[in-house]
């Protein structure tokens, strides 16, 4: 029946555009200073009062009935074009916008073209510049883009200092983290504190938090959508950082001109190097033997074949490593962890009308602890890997519909805690511990249409199957003893799900500058991560969807007032959302975890609700930019087996979200910014009560979460001070020195509460002298992470 | 040694590094990033840290059992009450944390039955000796001869007469299932409070030998020896070990860093040899370079148990819960006690004794 309906409309459609005589004006849109594409451009023809905008790769379509028409190609930031075309045939308009010689450069935030906030139908999504983060206050002045986004309304920091997120009430694995395509399944640095993202590779990015089209999959909560630069086609070009704790440096260039560009981005952490020497002298010099650091390189290269065709090449590869070794040598410890993601694709213009993207994409993340003690080497291990093959078809068979379809395969392959290790010449291995594989389909048809002057659509849906397959072999317990053997064959279908996902949103135009929107959206997700603790690690796994873990299913419904002010400068919009999930995962009360138990043996199974209110306010551009946003939100989980089946407020439910943003760019040296937020504190479970246990004492936990932290407020401030060529020389060498005061006003905020105690229960080691009272006292003690940040960063650019 | 003669060396390996792993996601990291920043180090010291009040819901007290049958040994069972945080224990006042007056029994699926009395150290009046080797078997030790608490457990009426003689009226035997039946009054003088449990004793597998191993690091070598026990585990899944060691004349310990139980999910069927770890006093600071020796010179018992799968989950979720890491979910410790908390545990026991040469 859905087919049918599909044919029916396709062929309608056709037969609208045969009715009168029509033409196809396509082509890319580019930075003339570096030749890298431009996103979401802007391209108006005045005479209809229509328009389309240009795709992830610059692309752009429309077909209008022959005549005389007028474009207005925009872009924020760059000049705007004027081009007038006589279109009796079809055209290329390839253009390349450059910044306007006699305005003054504008700041902008956003990448958009004008009056998006509320013309399109999109629903909380926001593209953001790298040059954003750049400008703002940064944690030890490292830039960080998932930081930035925490700061929009709907999405929530996962803790102090920490790059993980959450959106409207979902968990952390139910955001679809890409990287020129590539799902990053780990993106934190040092536990979180940093995110894998390089700001001098990255282009932009894009956040949809709800209301996510039909092209997007397999999450259920939001699309972090982030692009590497290309490579500047025009010339060469090195930029670099050195900051307290990491250096960076970009290589980027031509290798032939306008034809093939690279770029090559990498990091470094050395705080390890420096501290190498004071280590053994901190505290009871227990510290000597550890050292961390992290590192990562992207790299990208582009090849324009021809007008029709293009290949970019693009990888990335990250790796934290710390190393612990006790004094004397007789324990080590070696725990690296890390992603790799390597994108291959193909740019492919069938027609003036048709843009086909085909993509290989090859990502994996793992983590290792090599261990030693004595004689005895243990490695534990566990990695996700996954290998996509993708096509996304770019439609535009008149002006004002714009259609996308296609389909997309991924094969994942997990491999669950393993250890291999050796006991002086006997080695070792875990059993009954195999490879999980499954297969991943989805099939796509979006369609952005406007039904009338006042009405615009984004229909969608998306069809996914997904399969968990053989070989697999699992030994079944009860109470310790093997009860049944399960083996599966290489290739033996054991388990299928398969879902419909509609996907629909609509902008009802109130007036020249306001909208109304709606939308609503069901998403599936086949692969899970379960955390053990409150805070996401990299010895959290990936799981597949099996016979006993069921896909988590997240239904989402938002409505939402948009409205521009002052031609666009100022940008503000209202959302309300409801959220529903099922099927979601947690471990069970008792869950210790072990390597030889299969990791979904623990988990239990729950459903989760979240709803909330988001006000927005951007000022867009000019001298003085930045936005307020505010969330009152309320996320709840229920589990028959979590809190006697009590619905919970989850660790991350946050009733009130602020922050304050600002950006204030004082003359062409100087810039100053500073960020507040403010967030009701986070909930956590404390011990209510303790018993005695062979003269130890243990907890016996209250209500899941019950226990509310205090507030978390920090205002932070950025100085940038550029240092500009005195002339115009063959070579420009410009560079900044950025300052960022984190946490400017030193507040203690919580990061953690624990039970401290003293004393001892029958032990006898710390009877106080002299008197003879032997007490054990307990107190609560709230950790704070951050004080008073301060630090220094020197970015240069040639 | 063949090729997959495993070595439960490991088994232990495998705790270091959840220790570790679990270490590293608490404080320990915390600490760490303090160390890894300069600026932070220079703001550290105890400014990171505040007490805070927090005041709890009420939670209803609850009957904790602390009960064991052993082979050839009488049922012990110390009844205590949960407590309500925070504030200070007093030890001085540890009667107050017993629950007195229960009815306890404890039936045999052998057919065998027997009632359970209160005895109370303080009422029993027996010498200073003799509190001793009673409080040391019930895992206190007695440093502060001025302020011994004044325990209370309900076991069988002639215990001191199976302190003495080794014989009893009721002891615990290999392959039985014990059901502990208790009806404790109610707090604050409302309902009586009906708990029960079934443990089971299985067979006592013990160990086949003790070996002394020279200690790698060469800085102990001197005073230091490691012991291993060489164990077969039977073929078939489902076998469960808990152990305890003693120096001399203290109590026996439990072994806290390792982790006291073990389940046989890597090591079925095979020949293994296990490092054994010095257990220590509770709340003695653990220095991990030494935790697997023994010092020269010492007598070291070491008390092996057999136990059952309720058993070993309550001392494995009770060692793993997590109550020092900030980032991890608590763990709600598996009870086998209906209506109560703690454990009613069977132990399939062979004590062995080794005498490590100066």
């Amino acid at each position: 029946m859905r087919k049918l309906v599909f044919f029916a409309y396709c062929i309608l459609l056709t037969a609208y555009c045969a009715t009168a005589q029509k033409h196809t004006i396509s082509g890319y849109i580019k930075d003339a200073s570096n030749g890298e594409s431009l996103l979401a451009a802007s391209i108006y023809v005045v005479e209809l009062g229509k328009g389309t905008n240009t795709n992830e790769y610059g692309f752009y379509s429309i077909t209008l009935p022959t005549d005389t028409y007028t474009l207005k190609i925009s872009y924020v930031g760059l000049a705007t074009l004027d081009r007038t075309i006589v279109l009796d045939k079809d055209i290329r308009l390839n253009l390349e916008m450059g910044v306007a010689a006699t305005e003054i450069q504008e700041v902008v935030i956003t990448g958009k073209k004008k009056g998006n906030n509320f013309e399109s139908t999109d629903m909380g999504r926001q593209e953001l510049k790298v040059e954003v983060s750049k400008s703002l206050p940064a944690l030890f002045g490292e830039v960080d883009i998932l930081k930035t986004i925490q700061l929009l309304p709907g999405i929530m920091a996962a803790g102090e200092g920490n790059s993980g997120f959450y959106v409207r009430g979902g968990g952390p694995d139910q955001n679809l983290v890409l990287l020129d395509d590539a799902v990053v399944y780990n993106t934190g640095h040092l536990f979180g504190f940093f995110s894998v993202f390089n700001s001098d590779a990255v282009k932009g990015m894009t956040v949809i938090k709800g209301g996510m089209s039909a092209d997007y999959g397999g999450r259920i909560s939001s699309v972090v959508d982030v692009q590497m630069k290309e490579g500047n086609m025009k010339k060469w070009s090195v930029a670099g950082g050195l900051g307290i704790i990491s250096s960076r440096l970009t290589v980027e260039g031509p290798i032939k001109k306008n034809r093939c560009s690279f770029i090559l981005s990498a990091r470094r952490t050395y705080i390890d190097l420096i501290l190498k020497p004071i280590l053994p002298k901190i505290g009871d010099g227990s510290f000597a033997g550890n050292s961390y650091y992290f590192y990562d390189i992207n790299a990208k290269i582009n090849y324009r074949i021809n007008d029709r065709d293009r290949l970019y090449l693009s990888g990335y590869f990250g790796r934290d490593v710390f190393n612990f070794q006790a004094p004397g040598g007789v324990f080590k410890l070696a725990f690296p962890w890390g992603n790799s993601t390597a994108t291959l694709r193909w740019n492919h213009l069938f027609s003036d009308k048709l843009f086909l993207n085909t993509m290989f994409i090859y990502n994996d993340f793992g983590f290792k602890a090599n261990t030693s003690f004595q004689d005895l080497k243990f490695n534990l291990n566990s990695k996700v890997r996954e290998a996509t093959a993708k096509m996304d078809f770019d439609y535009a068979p008149i002006l004002g519909h714009q259609m996308k379809f296609g389909m997309q395969y991924n094969f994942h392959v997990f491999t669950p805690y393993t250890a291999t290790g050796s006991a002086g010449s006997v080695d070792f291995k875990t059993t009954n511990q195999g490879n999980k594989y499954a297969h991943e389909t989805s099939l796509y048809f979006l369609d952005d249409f406007e039904a009338t002057s006042w009405l615009k659509l984004n229909v969608g849906v998306r069809a996914s199957l997904f399969t968990f397959m053989g070989p697999f072999s699992k030994t079944v317990f009860n109470a310790g003893r093997a009860i049944d053997t399960l083996n599966y064959k290489t290739g033996e279908n054991i388990k299928t799900y398969w879902g419909i996902e509609p996907r629909l949103s609509m902008r009802f135009k109130t007036d020249k500058q306001s909208s109304f929107k709606l939308g609503v959206t069901l998403n599936n997700q086949y692969i899970h991560l379960v955390s053990s603790s409150t805070t996401t690690l990299p010895i959290d796994l990936w799981v597949p969807s099996t016979a006993a873990v069921k896909p988590q299913i997240g239904v989402q419904a938002a409505v939402g007032y948009f409205r521009n002010f002052k031609d666009d400068m100022i940008e503000t919009s209202i959302e309300v959302y409801y959220k529903h999930l099922w099927n979601q995962i947690e471990y069970g009360e008792s869950a210790v975890g072990s390597i030889t138990a299969d990791v979904e043996d623990q988990f239990t199974y729950g459903k989760g609700y979240s709803y909330g209110a988001e006000f927005f306010i951007k000022k867009a551009k000019g001298k003085w930019t930045g936005w307020i946003g505010y969330t009152l939100a309320w996320t709840w989980r229920q589990f028959p087996e979590i809190n006697g089946g009590k619905p919970f407020l989850a660790r991350y439910d946050r009733r009130h979200d602020l922050s304050i943003v600002q950006m204030y760019e004082i003359n062409k040296h100087w810039k100053i910014s500073a960020t507040w937020v403010y967030a009701t504190g986070q909930r956590t479970t404390l011990p209510v009560s303790f018993f005695l246990n062979e003269g130890k004492v243990h907890y016996v936990y209250g209500e899941r979460n019950w226990y509310l932290m205090p507030a978390y407020h920090r205002l932070d401030l950025g100085f940038v001070y550029t240092i500009l060529p005195k002339k115009k020389r063959k070579i420009n060498f410009t560079s900044d020195i950025s300052v960022s005061i984190y946490n400017a006003y030193n507040r203690m905020n919580p990061f953690f509460i624990f039970i401290d105690s003293g004393g001892d229960v029958g032990g006898g080691t710390s009877t106080s002298a002299g008197n003879n009272t032997k007490q054990i006292q307990f107190k609560a003690k709230q950790a704070s992470l951050f004080p008073i940040l301060p630090s220094i960063t020197w970015n240069f650019k040639f | 040694m063949t090729a997959n003669n495993y070595s439960f060396q490991v088994l232990d390996f495998r705790f270091w590094i959840c220790n570790t792993i679990v270490k590293l996601s608490n404080r320990q990291i915390v600490k760490f990033i303090y160390y890894l920043l300069p600026i932070a180090y220079c703001l550290l010291a105890s400014s990171c840290t505040k007490t805070i009040d927090v005041i709890i819901p009420d939670s209803a007290e609850q009957v904790v059992v602390e009960g064991t049958i052993e082979n050839n040994a009488p049922p012990v069972v110390i009844l205590t009450k949960s407590q309500k945080f925070f504030g200070t224990i007093d030890l001085n006042n540890l009667g107050n944390y017993f629950v007195h007056g229960a009815d306890v029994t404890v039936t045999g699926s052998d057919g065998t039955s027997t009632t359970l009395v209160e005895l109370c150290l303080q009422g029993l009046n027996l010498p200073q000796e003799q509190q001793d080797i009673l409080l040391n078997a019930l895992g206190f030790s007695t440093v502060d001869s001025a302020n011994i608490p004044n325990v209370c457990v309900y076991t069988i009426p002639d215990i001191a007469n199976y302190f003495l003689t080794g014989t009893a009226s009721f002891t615990g035997k290999e392959r039985t299932s014990y059901a502990l039946n208790i009806k404790a009054p109610g707090f604050s003088g409302g309902d009586s409070i009906h708990l029960i449990s079934t443990t089971y004793i299985p067979t006592a597998v013990g160990m086949d030998s003790i070996s002394i191993r020279e200690a790698t690091d060469a800085r102990y070598r001197d005073s230091m020896v490691a012991l291993y026990s060489n164990v077969s585990v039977p073929d078939t899944f489902g076998n469960f070990l808990r152990y305890k060691t003693k120096r001399n004349s203290e109590p026996y310990y439990t072994p806290t860093t390792g982790g006291s139980v073990w389940d046989d999910k890597l090591w079925v069927g095979l020949q293994i040899a296990l490092p054994i770890e010095r257990a220590q006093d509770p709340n003695a600071k653990i220095d991990f370079n030494t935790n697997f020796l023994f010092y020269k010179g010492d007598t070291i018992s070491v008390k092996w148990s057999n136990i059952d799968s309720k058993t070993y989950d309550f001392f494995y979720t009770l060692e793993n819960d997590g109550g020092d890491s900030p980032f991890s979910q608590p763990i709600r410790i598996k009870s086998n006690i209906s209506n109560g908390l703690g454990v009613w545990a069977g132990y399939a026991t062979k004590y062995y004794e080794v005498v490590v040469q100066k």
